[in-house]
């Protein structure tokens, strides 16, 4: 039994797939606390969505896919906001038209690129095929990420919760909002290789979810959020292994059923606890 | 008018706002005096709010703006000014505490990494004590009642320990007993040589606790004490005619 459940660790691949998938996971539930508090999901989705082009020109002119992930999704952050300027549409229907423009034109280039192969992993993930330029791209982004947000974690939720006090007191908002943009483009990028494209939105906003279903306290949702996306990444990852399904697909849908949990038993808002504190309070009135 | 005398903690000249095509605010010159509690007093939608946000520079304005003196960047950047939201403003849901929230008012006195040190941590049990809110120090924000909420921003405000407090509707849904011990902090910032002003939508009040009124109707009606802002003509002009019996 023991073999049985040590068996993966004996792989190379899967010790290289943990690592990466741990390493983007936790640079992901770090991001997420601040982009659900702050209403930002749906620029992750964008954002996530938007770098396909910068990655796939990046392949093709041989350069870091980080580099052209990085370009395109700080020029998706500022074009969002041009067209909310120029056109005065709203904020949903400007990411919805910059995000979905950007990965089609990404799609394009996809499929006018000779080795569609290794674009392919772009969007749906390659964890157990990374190589030693992945890890070690993976590593230095995530890093950088996490040692940005964590040095600036104590500004970036002032400015989550009262810009006009973290203004009033000689704080810059704007240039804290872009910190996070920009760790939000590097971020996709560390996690491009765990999910892919497509399920990184899961890893951007579902860890943040969870533990507001959980913590009241901002250093405990960060904690919360890096420990729930740990363990869901970890059961996802041995999920795959042994029933032979997608990995990123089972970190996601493990990260989705930690959601699902919490929603139910979670201590602050969880239905069973809102339901027997209801209870409780019939039984007493009545 | 020009230049800032020592006694003016706020000097505005042509101050004006505008949202796309409504002007919110137009052309208002004024001084506001320092170690005094000054009201912005007018109806909703008469620029008081615009005003403050203007002064505290969050809002594109016209005419220019001087906080003791300074560029109000400047004065924001030297820990000059502090500011008590407006309710409607604050994600109430927000994981964090009573305590959290006041600390915040250090953040400024503390390093990168905002870590409260032995005074930082006193300042902030010192203020919760001041408004009576020590026991609720953990609770979460949402947890509190509008009037221990209102509490909490305004000892924020005193662990910031500035020269300049400016509060946005303080006493909007607020209990008798929260408005008593903010009045009571408020007056007793005076006593300290500070400034304060207060965004008031009504005249409950009013008289008792300012020492001087702009009274605002998308313009600058008036400006002086309460007896002289507040005459029934003035009021019936800022509020309508009807409002001349509420004072």
């Amino acid at each position: 039994m023991i073999d049985v459940l040590l068996a993966p660790f004996t792989y190379d691949f899967m010790l290289r797939a943990i690592l990466v998938t741990l390493v983007a996971a936790v640079a992901c539930a770090l991001l997420s606390t601040w982009l659900v508090q702050m209403g930002w999901s749906l620029m992750g989705d964008a954002v996530s969505h938007a770098v396909l082009p910068g990655v796939a020109l990046a392949y093709i002119l041989g350069l870091p896919f980080a580099l052209g992930a990085a370009v395109f999704g700080i020029g998706a952050v500022a074009l969002i906001g041009g067209v909310r300027a120029a056109s005065r549409i709203k904020a949903d229907a400007a990411i919805g038209v910059v995000f979905t423009t950007l990965f089609a034109l990404g799609l394009v280039i996809v499929s006018v690129t000779p080795a569609e192969t290794d674009l392919q992993h772009i969007l749906f993930g390659n964890v157990l095929g990374v190589s030693d330029a992945d890890i070690a791209q993976v590593l230095i982004v995530g890093a950088i990420v996490c040692v940005a947000l964590l040095v600036l974690r104590r500004d970036l939720t002032l400015v989550a919760f009262d810009p006009g006090h973290a203004h009033a007191i000689g704080l810059r908002p704007r240039l804290l909002h872009a910190v996070l943009l920009g760790a939000l483009a590097l971020t996709v990028v560390t996690a491009l290789q765990a999910v892919g494209i497509i399920l990184v939105v899961a890893m951007l906003v579902i860890p943040g979810a969870t533990a507001s279903l959980i913590a009241v306290r901002w250093d405990a949702l960060l904690a919360w959020s890096v420990g729930i996306t740990v363990a869901a990444s970890m059961v996802g990852l041995l999920g795959a292994f042994w029933l032979d399904i997608s990995p990123g697909g089972a970190v996601v849908l493990s990260q989705g059923l930690a959601f699902g949990l919490a929603l139910l038993f979670g201590p602050r808002r969880g239905l069973v606890i809102r339901w027997a504190r209801a209870r409780r309070h019939a039984v007493d009135g009545g | 008018m020009s230049g800032t005398a020592a006694h003016d903690a706020i000097v505005v000249e042509g101050l004006g706002v505008r949202y796309g095509d409504v002007r919110a605010l137009d052309d208002v010159t004024a001084r506001i005096r320092s170690g005094r509690i000054t009201g912005l007093v007018g109806v909703n939608g008469s620029g008081k709010s615009s005003m403050l946000a203007a002064i505290l520079e969050r809002v594109p304005h016209e005419g220019t703006v001087r906080i003791l003196g300074r560029r109000p960047a400047e004065a924001r950047r030297a820990g000059l000014v502090a500011s008590v939201p407006q309710a409607e403003s604050v994600d109430w849901d927000f994981p964090v505490t009573v305590r959290d929230v006041v600390t915040t008012g250090r953040f400024g006195r503390m390093g990168l990494l905002r870590i409260p040190r032995a005074a930082d941590r006193a300042a902030v049990a010192d203020a919760l004590e001041l408004l009576g809110i020590a026991e609720l120090a953990d609770r979460q924000i949402g947890e509190l009642s509008g009037g221990q909420r209102k509490r909490a921003f305004v000892a924020r405000a005193i662990a910031q320990d500035a020269e300049l407090l400016l509060l946005d509707e303080p006493f909007a849904g607020v209990d008798r007993s929260s408005e008593a011990r903010i009045v009571s902090v408020l007056r007793g910032l005076r006593e300290r040589g500070r400034t304060v002003v207060i965004v008031h939508h009504d005249l409950s009040g009013v008289a008792e606790l300012v020492d001087d009124v702009l009274l605002l109707r998308g313009r600058l009606l008036h400006q002086g004490p309460p007896e002289e802002a507040l005459s029934p003509e003035r009021i019936a002009e800022a509020f309508g005619a009807g409002a001349a019996g509420e004072r």
